[in-house]
């Protein structure tokens, strides 16, 4: 009952100094913007097609980050360079010799050339699959294989007919009709264009396709860049800021007394009232990132929970600066102080996260530069000692280990989403892709420094005069 | 409850080297009215938020209600107004004390009720919509006054209760006061106005630089030599004669242009002695006009009990 008082008391003051109309104009304001956005499936289904062979074809001896097909280098995004005509590669098993859309779902005007069509295509199966497994056996095997994604289907093959045996000469020839799946649209490329197309992002018909112009890639970029980078930097700065006040109005002389005579400890005054500004971030949170959320997907088609999961991550965040916000205002009664305490802190880490990086990347590169012939002489250039080695090194990685990584937000968030948008293993091979260590480690390190800030902030309170 | 609800002994409070509070005895009746009066800075102010357990003290104890200072229990029965407090802005007076009735665990359907009670007791019924940011100083004072006792407390800590409030509500306060006396609740005054604490007090203390230099009963303080007045039409030369007979004290009172304008202050030993002194002052031909008791004002004990701190140490 005394925290819904409490709670009730802070919704008045968050009314008060208009938060909710804060959250409101921003939510507002980014709905409206993402209203605006387009993605428009452009006819480009042979590409996909042959990009979903060669996938295929890639599957099964790939290792790297980067593979070979027909002696070119393909990046590993299983979206391949541009795709004309008929694909042909000399250790292609399989060979698209024509592909054209076969049936139009209801609402489809153009010709058919989308990722909700249909599609029979001819193939020609390589030697390999054609006499080590048998005509039925390929069938099976196309049904298995073809369409995937990194394992993930995104297609189903509804018949495979053998058109024209092949001999010691000719290939099987076979004839398949494939039916999209939902996840068709993500590695089908789209023109993405903002204000009603007044401004085009990408757009890949009058040039080679990207890894960027697939629909999955185009909302990974937009969500884990704009959504989960920029936004939630000022998200988190902005709520602080927002609740910065909350905790020195309630210890301003002549108002704490009145709060320290209730029959309620100190303690639990202090967490109910920090609690509050959670509940309120939460809310707040939720509201405009569930709005840009359905926005987004609305538009695009898209419906991916992962960013939804940047709600828990910015209220956990939030929940540490808040509590070192409220930390420095209990100390020094001043919501200016706790404001620039929270910076502060964020800052300091952010620079600790710079500094480590910094050392890995110098060391790598000079081990790569040691494994280089010596100009000068024989054998290989000598490595010097590792910068992560020295006193310096050590000290940064050790604190940059003990201390709240707030950089890991976005990249726990950023491989969720790529998990999501990219269709299964794919994920990993994303250019997205970032070093992640252990999550789990990481939020148990910035929820153990918010408990620890709230309990010194509650001794504090509870052991000074006001 | 039996026993005293307040109880302090070798109170000291000490702010960094300074000595605000300097081993002050205390014990309040149950159903009392105490007042504390002193100078400012005396550290009155500062003696009740020890007792209500804001402030921790240096040395010494104090129990209230039959608890430890500051415990959570005795909170529960403890009402305040503080004297320069500073409600929440954003609050209107009923949300303010469902704010605080909500913090003193009362149930809602009795905070309900508690709450149109208090208003129109306090004398802000019909202003329900009005912020506290747009209330006036008497206003304020009046929900704060509210917000002391929403929750029924038994021990009411007043600092200043009258403080900006005109004189037909300093009035209200002063019945309100007497009302909750005669409900049985004690109640902690501090206030610089002593003739309002003259009319409402039970006991009085006075502080001085955070020492307790007098402390008694209002007729204790102020009763210690009554004394009487005698007026006359004329000069009572008969009268005159009788007092220096009997060799009782008297002086005559320098009133120019009173009525009647001979006017004599009395010092009767006994009530033997007094009885007699009227009945020949009846008999008096420059005619008895009027008799009238007089006390020492509780004015004129707190400025000698200052003085004479003061002359103590200079
Ligand atoms: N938090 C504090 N820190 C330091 N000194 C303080 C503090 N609070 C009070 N004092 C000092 O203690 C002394 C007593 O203050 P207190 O407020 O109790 O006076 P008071 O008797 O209530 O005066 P007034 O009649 O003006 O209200 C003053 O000299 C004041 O400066
Ligand atoms: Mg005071």
């Amino acid at each position: 009952m005394q925290f819904i008082a409490i709670l009730k008391d802070s919704i008045r003051e968050a009314l008060d100094a208009r938060i909710f109309w804060i959250i409101g104009i921003i939510g507002g304001i980014l709905v409206l913007l993402g209203l605006t956005m387009s993605f428009e499936p452009l006819p480009m289904g042979k590409v996909v097609i042959g990009n979903l062979i060669t996938g295929l074809t890639g599957a099964e001896g790939r290792q790297g980050p980067q593979r070979r097909v027909g002696g070119r280098r393909v990046d590993g995004n299983g979206l391949f360079e541009a795709f004309q005509g008929i694909f042909r590669q000399s250790d292609a098993k399989i060979v698209l010799l024509e592909a054209k859309a076969i049936n139009l779902t209801a609402d489809v005007v153009n010709d058919g050339n989308l990722p909700t069509s249909e599609w029979k295509l001819r193939l020609e199966l390589a030697p390999e699959i054609a006499k080590n497994r048998g005509a039925s056996d390929s069938e099976s095997f196309l049904k298995e294989h073809f369409g995937k994604v990194a394992n993930t289907p995104v297609v189903v093959v509804k018949s495979v007919k053998l058109v024209s045996a092949g001999g010691s000469t000719k290939l099987d020839q076979v004839e398949l009709e494939i039916v999209p799946l939902p996840g068709f649209r993500r590695i089908w490329p789209h023109k993405w264009s903002m204000f009603f197309g007044g401004l085009t992002i990408l757009d890949c018909s009058k040039r080679p396709m990207t890894p960027f112009d697939a629909l999955g890639n185009q909302i990974l970029l937009l969500e884990s860049i704009l959504v989960a980078g920029i936004g939630t930097w000022v998200a988190l700065l902005l709520s602080v800021a927002l609740t910065s006040f909350f905790i020195p109005a309630m210890l301003k002389k002549g108002t704490v007394e009145t709060l320290l005579v209730r029959p309620i400890s100190r303690w639990r005054l202090l967490t109910y009232k920090y609690c509050g500004g959670l509940l309120f971030i939460s809310f707040g949170t939720t509201v405009i990132l569930g709005a840009v959320w359905i926005t987004i997907s609305f538009k695009s088609g898209v419906w991916s929970q992962a960013l939804l999961l940047m709600i828990p991550v910015i209220v956990f965040y939030y929940a540490f600066l808040h509590s070192i916000s409220t930390l420095g205002s209990v100390v020094t009664r001043s919501a200016v102080f706790g404001l620039i305490a929270a910076c502060l802190v964020w800052f300091s880490l952010f620079l600790l996260n710079v500094a480590r990086d910094s050392i890995r990347m110098m060391d790598q590169v000079a081990e790569v530069a040691a494994g280089l012939p010596n100009p000068q002489g024989e054998g290989t250039m000598a490595q010097g000692p590792k910068i992560a080695d020295s006193t310096f090194g050590k000290v940064i990685t050790g604190v940059h280990r003990w201390l709240p990584r707030p950089a890991e937000i976005d990249s726990f968030v950023r491989t969720k989403l790529q998990e999501d948008l990219l269709l299964g293993r794919e994920a990993e091979k994303s250019p997205f892709s970032v070093e992640i260590s252990d999550w789990k480690e990481s939020a148990g390190i910035t929820l153990g420094h918010t408990v620890l800030a709230l309990i010194l902030a509650c001794l504090v309170f509870s052991y000074r005069d006001p | 409850m039996a026993g005293p609800v307040l109880c302090v002994s070798g109170l000291t409070k000490r702010f960094r080297r300074f000595e605000a509070l300097v081993g002050v005895n205390l014990s309040v009746e149950p159903g009392t009215v105490f007042s504390l009066l002193g100078q400012n800075g005396a550290g009155k102010t500062t003696l009740i938020k020890v007792l209500l357990g804001i402030l921790k003290p240096s040395e010494g104890t104090a129990q209230v209600l039959g608890f430890p200072v500051g415990s959570v229990q005795a909170r529960r029965k403890i009402g305040y107004l503080p004297e320069d407090h500073r409600f929440p802005e954003y609050h209107t007076g009923p949300s303010l004390l469902e704010f605080y009735g909500g913090l003193q665990g009362i149930p809602r359907q009795e905070r309900r009720k508690r709450i149109g009670f208090w208003l129109d007791r306090v004398g802000l019924g019909g202003r329900e919509t009005v912020r506290i940011r747009e209330y006036s100083k008497g206003m304020k004072q009046r929900i704060g006054i509210a917000q002391a006792l929403i929750h029924d407390p038994d021990l009411i800590f007043l600092d200043e209760p009258t403080d900006g409030v005109d004189p037909v509500g300093r009035r209200e306060i002063r019945d309100l006061m007497l009302d909750l006396k005669r409900m049985g609740k004690t109640l902690f005054l501090n206030s610089h106005l002593l003739g309002e604490v003259e009319l409402v007090s039970d006991r009085v203390a006075i502080l001085n630089k955070g020492k307790m230099v007098r402390e008694g009963s209002l007729t204790e303080l102020t009763g210690s030599r009554p004394s009487w007045i005698f007026g006359f039409a004329g000069d009572p030369i008969a009268f005159r004669q009788i007092l220096m007979a009997k060799g009782v004290q008297c002086s005559v009172m320098e009133k120019p242009g009173a009525s009647p304008p001979h006017q004599w202050e009395v010092f009767p030993e006994s009530e033997a002695v007094f009885g007699e002194l009227v009945k020949l002052a009846g008999e008096d031909p420059a005619g008895l006009r009027f008799l009238q008791p007089r006390r020492e004002s509780l004015e004129d004990v707190y400025l000698k009990s200052l003085g004479q701190r003061e002359a103590v140490s200079a």
